[in-house]
């Protein structure tokens, strides 16, 4: 129960709009961390986190096109997952779905706030810079509680039993499906990131860091990093200066 | 201009700490009660307010048109684009101080500016570096190590944070000028080239660490156990993630809703497993 509180509490933390929800809590990696905390199992908090955030690669904040929301799904599907004892694949899957209703939440927040900006017209015909800072800060933060924090507490408390309901009423071939919907579902998120990334005349590069890792077993990622920082900068060093300048015109593939 | 600001000695001076302590409203409050109907006026209200109550001490009526106008809609990418908020201050500044600037002047600037920045700002933060620490910090966290969540939390809360204050800082400093700088002087698209390098070589490298599905057919031929994950690994390895990655990708491009790929990967995987074709 206290810990379903927590998990609640956080959820409306991770929500509330500011940089410290969004980087200390709000990606799942983070959300994995402190969930696992809440229940005393950091460790494989941390591991199903940076597996659910795999496929939430390409999330973007800007809204719109994406098929799941990030908030919940990190954070509710550790809190279930972590109860159920579940492996990281089922969690996948769990935090996936959790968030093509997690979604729902964001639209709620955006058309609930949409009352506050008359409120703070109002303010303004006063000049009370102060009744605007107040209506900006305070009242969506009960809006986050009511479509993020209950919901979430509910999510914790009562989830786990749910889901382990489902999961035993599963047939043994099910749940291998179910595991293999977990190891493929990260491709959506590399596939959306690859969205936002490529160029068409960069994309070798993806190869390349394909070709690297799939023959050589390399998959140290800070080291691909390095690497690939020195080949970006050795390639706009030999980049003549009006082609880098036409290379964004016609970068969209 | 320059000559008119040096006549008209009356109105307040900013001071740094002015700017700084802007700065600080905007980071913590852009988007408190972002919204569909306004998105951000509200935050750029409240990180402005403070500064229109300080360049007009005796016309309230000054305040009260400054607040009314900064709360049109207004929506940007909150780091990069707060050069138009550096630019905004100094521009109100002058205003107070008596020099020609019109109402107009100010909004026409604020609404032409917010798509660009957002732009520039969106691919920087939000598809570039942000995806890379993220795939890093997945590598160390994937195993149980805390320096996962640690680096991430150090290295978004300091980027986020050092870009919003340099970002007003320049906008103020240089003012209309600021950004033609930033979009012309070629900075921004090395910067992009530079990071869309390193992101799709990590990415490549993500596609063999993060999908971890692989062929499970196998067969027996005329006695002999074919397993075909071990044909496939002496041609390509990890064949089948990046099949799936680039189709996925290719069908994004085509216009596919992402939930409807989502969807489909997901039947077929959940199809493939239950059958032992993959696992």
């Amino acid at each position: 129960m206290i810990q379903a509180v927590l998990v609640g509490l956080l959820a409306w933390a991770q929500s509330s709009s500011n940089p410290l929800g969004w980087w200390l809590i709000r990606e799942p990696l983070m959300a994995g961390f402190w969930v696992g905390l809440i229940y005393g199992k950091p460790v494989e908090g941390l591991i199903i986190g940076a597996a659910i955030n795999v496929a939430f690669l390409g999330w973007n904040s800007t809204g719109g096109a994406n098929p799941s929301d990030l908030y919940s799904a990190g954070l509710l599907g550790t809190a279930v997952a972590i109860q159920s004892n579940m492996s990281t694949e089922q969690a996948v899957v769990v935090a996936v779905s959790i968030g093509v209703i997690g979604n729902y939440a964001w639209i709620l927040f955006m058309s609930i706030n949409s009352m506050l900006p008359s409120m703070q017209d109002k303010y303004a015909e006063k000049g009370d810079v102060r009744g605007i800072m107040l209506i900006q800060a305070i009242p969506s933060q009960v809006v986050v509680i009511l479509v993020r924090g209950i919901p979430a507490f509910l999510a914790a408390f009562y989830g786990p039993t749910v889901i382990d309901g489902l999961l035993a009423a599963v047939p043994a071939w099910g749940i291998a499906g179910f595991n293999t919907v977990g190891k493929v579902l990260p491709a959506v998120g590399v596939a959306m990131l690859l969205k936002y990334m490529a160029r068409k005349d960069l994309l070798v590069f993806f190869g390349l860091g394909f070709a690297v890792s799939a023959y050589m077993g390399m998959n140290n990622l800070l080291f691909g990093a390095f690497i690939g920082a020195a080949m970006g900068y050795i390639y706009i060093s030999l980049q003549p200066k009006e082609a880098v300048v036409n290379a964004r015109e016609e970068d969209e593939i | 201009m320059a000559e008119k600001v040096e006549t008209v000695e009356t109105g307040v001076s900013l001071t740094p700490k002015d700017i700084e302590m802007a700065t600080l409203r905007w980071w913590l409050m852009s988007h408190l009660s972002y919204n569909y109907q306004r998105m951000q006026a509200g935050g750029f209200a409240s990180m402005i307010g403070p500064i229109m109550k300080k360049l007009y001490p005796d016309k309230p009526e000054e305040v009260i048109a400054g607040l009314k106008r900064h709360m049109m809609f207004f929506n940007t990418e909150p780091r990069w684009g707060a050069v138009i908020h550096g630019i905004t201050i100094a521009l109100e500044e002058q205003k107070a101080k008596g020099e020609d600037i019109s109402e107009e002047t100010i909004i026409d600037l604020k609404s032409s500016l917010m798509g660009p920045l957002a732009g520039i700002g969106d691919t920087i933060s939000g598809a570039l570096y942000k995806p890379v620490l993220l795939g890093i910090c997945l590598g160390w966290a994937s195993t149980g190590s805390f320096l996962g969540p640690l680096v991430f939390a150090i290295g978004m809360l300091g980027y986020d944070y050092t870009i919003t204050r340099l970002s007003i800082r320049k906008g103020y400093q240089l003012g209309t000028t600021a950004v033609t700088t930033i979009l012309e002087g070629g900075l921004f698209k090395k910067l992009t080239t530079f990071f869309s390098i390193m992101g799709l070589f990590v990415l490549g490298i993500m596609v063999c660490k993060f999908i971890t599905v692989d062929v499970a057919l196998q067969t027996v031929v005329a006695g002999k156990k074919i397993v075909f994950k071990e044909l496939f690994d002496q041609i390509v390895p990890k064949a089948l993630p990046l099949a799936l990655t680039i189709v996925s990708w290719r069908a994004i491009m085509k216009g596919y809703r992402v939930i409807n790929v989502l969807l489909c990967l997901f039947a077929f995987a959940l199809i493939g497993g239950a059958l032992g074709i993959i696992k």
